[in-house]
């Protein structure tokens, strides 16, 4: 399937809570190595939006394609078994707002959990790539710590190379930063900075609009469950082109300006 | 067992009802395994099982030990345990206190077994809280 430099393709994809459309027709394509940052106001539908990609969350309609391969429903146009729907989230990595790491393995075997007995790697080579991505994170000195010694910009960084150790084809960040004090955001920032780099293909929820704004291939504006905007953070920050996005950047310009953020 | 243990079956029952409950309701882990690929029966097992018996230990240790002390007390005991036995070796040798003070000692043992492996899930435990 060479032709799919797409690896991720959501079309029309809606979603409704009882009478509330939380989603309503959002397309959107994830290039190779992009790093596409999804922006709006809080109960926009960011993170259902993401929930629905890997589909802890099912869409009501639209589909979902990981470099080209349908996601949630199969061949023949029923639902996956769990079995296929696992085979297919292991190729998807996902970093939580609050961490999710499990508290009852240190970080080193939070790392092998998935990869050993998820995708059942032989546990000598998921280990020595475990300790390279700890590495990479800068956490090397606590493989053998368990999560809840952990400050929260440590456990995040654990969560991404967590997610790393999946190999995955695209990466998920579920708002990784919100739930953290503001003088530890820097280092997870740095560490998805690095990535961005790399040629991580991502997709993130975020309200950091530094970070987008210069980490970001691409932003997604949602408003109200609909994909109002989308383009180059540049031009999207210097000039939206909806009325909706340009409130939304005011209002986090204020805040920036009155010292809240 | 199953005569003097009825009320605290269901105690115990209710117990890991409530620890399930209050303790694994939002549980973003158990998100974080769905989302990492496991399987439903493994979730289970290696993500949402040790946690629980972590928190649930003490518990469980204390209805154990006081299965214990129930049997104990109860004068009508169907199955041959302690009591039983030191009963039997006192009608027949006439010795009464030395055969219970060693049934209460052997009690006393099984409880203190009971509690060293409840308090070792603990420290396992506090190491992960």
């Amino acid at each position: 399937m060479a032709e799919f430099s797409k690896v991720l393709d959501v079309a029309g994809v809606s979603k409704r809570f009882g009478d509330v459309e939380v989603l309503s027709d959002v397309s959107f394509q994830v290039d190779k190595g992009e790093t596409v940052c999804v922006l709006g106001p809080s109960g926009s539908g960011k993170s259902t939006l993401l929930r629905c990609i890997n589909w802890l969350e099912r869409p009501d309609a639209g589909q979902i394609y990981l470099n080209g391969e349908r996601v949630g429903i199969n061949g023949a146009g029923i639902i996956m078994s769990d079995r296929d729907l696992s085979q297919i989230r292991t190729r998807i990595g996902m970093v939580f707002q609050h961490f999710a790491l499990w508290p009852h393995l240190t970080v080193l075997q939070n790392l092998m959990e998935a990869p050993v007995q998820v995708q059942r790697r032989p546990k000598a080579e998921v280990r020595d790539e475990a300790l390279a991505l700890l590495a990479k994170v800068g956490l090397s000195e606590k493989r053998d710590a368990f999560p809840a010694r952990l400050s929260g910009g440590q456990k995040q960084r654990v969560g991404i190379a967590r997610a790393l150790a999946m190999r995955p084809d695209l990466l998920l960040f579920d708002e990784p930063t919100s739930a953290l004090d503001p003088e530890l955001v820097g280092e997870v920032l740095v560490v998805m900075r690095d990535l961005a780099r790399e040629g991580m293909t991502m997709v993130i929820v975020t309200h950091e609009m530094g970070f987008a704004r210069e980490a970001a291939t691409r932003v997604l504006f949602l408003d109200r469950g609909r994909a109002v905007e989308t383009g180059a953070p540049d031009r999207f920050f210097a000039n939206p082109e909806t009325e909706r996005a340009r409130q939304f950047l005011q209002r986090y310009a204020g805040d920036t300006a009155a010292g809240r953020r | 067992m199953s005569v003097y243990t009825p009320v605290s079956e269901v105690q115990l029952s209710d117990w890991l009802r409530n620890y399930s409950v209050g303790r694994l309701a939002g549980f973003e882990p158990i998100e974080a395994g769905i989302a990492f690929g496991f399987s439903e029966i493994r979730l289970f097992r290696r993500i949402i099982l040790p946690p629980l018996l972590l928190s649930a230990g003490p518990v469980i240790g204390n209805q154990m030990i006081q299965i214990i002390k129930d049997s104990a007390f109860l004068t009508i005991i169907a199955l041959p345990e302690l009591t039983h036995a030191a009963s039997s070796i006192q009608s027949r040798h006439y010795v009464p206190f030395a055969a219970f003070i060693t049934a209460v000692f052997l009690y006393w043992g099984l409880c203190l077994v009971i509690e060293a492996g409840v308090s070792s899930i603990g420290r396992v435990a506090e190491a992960r809280r």
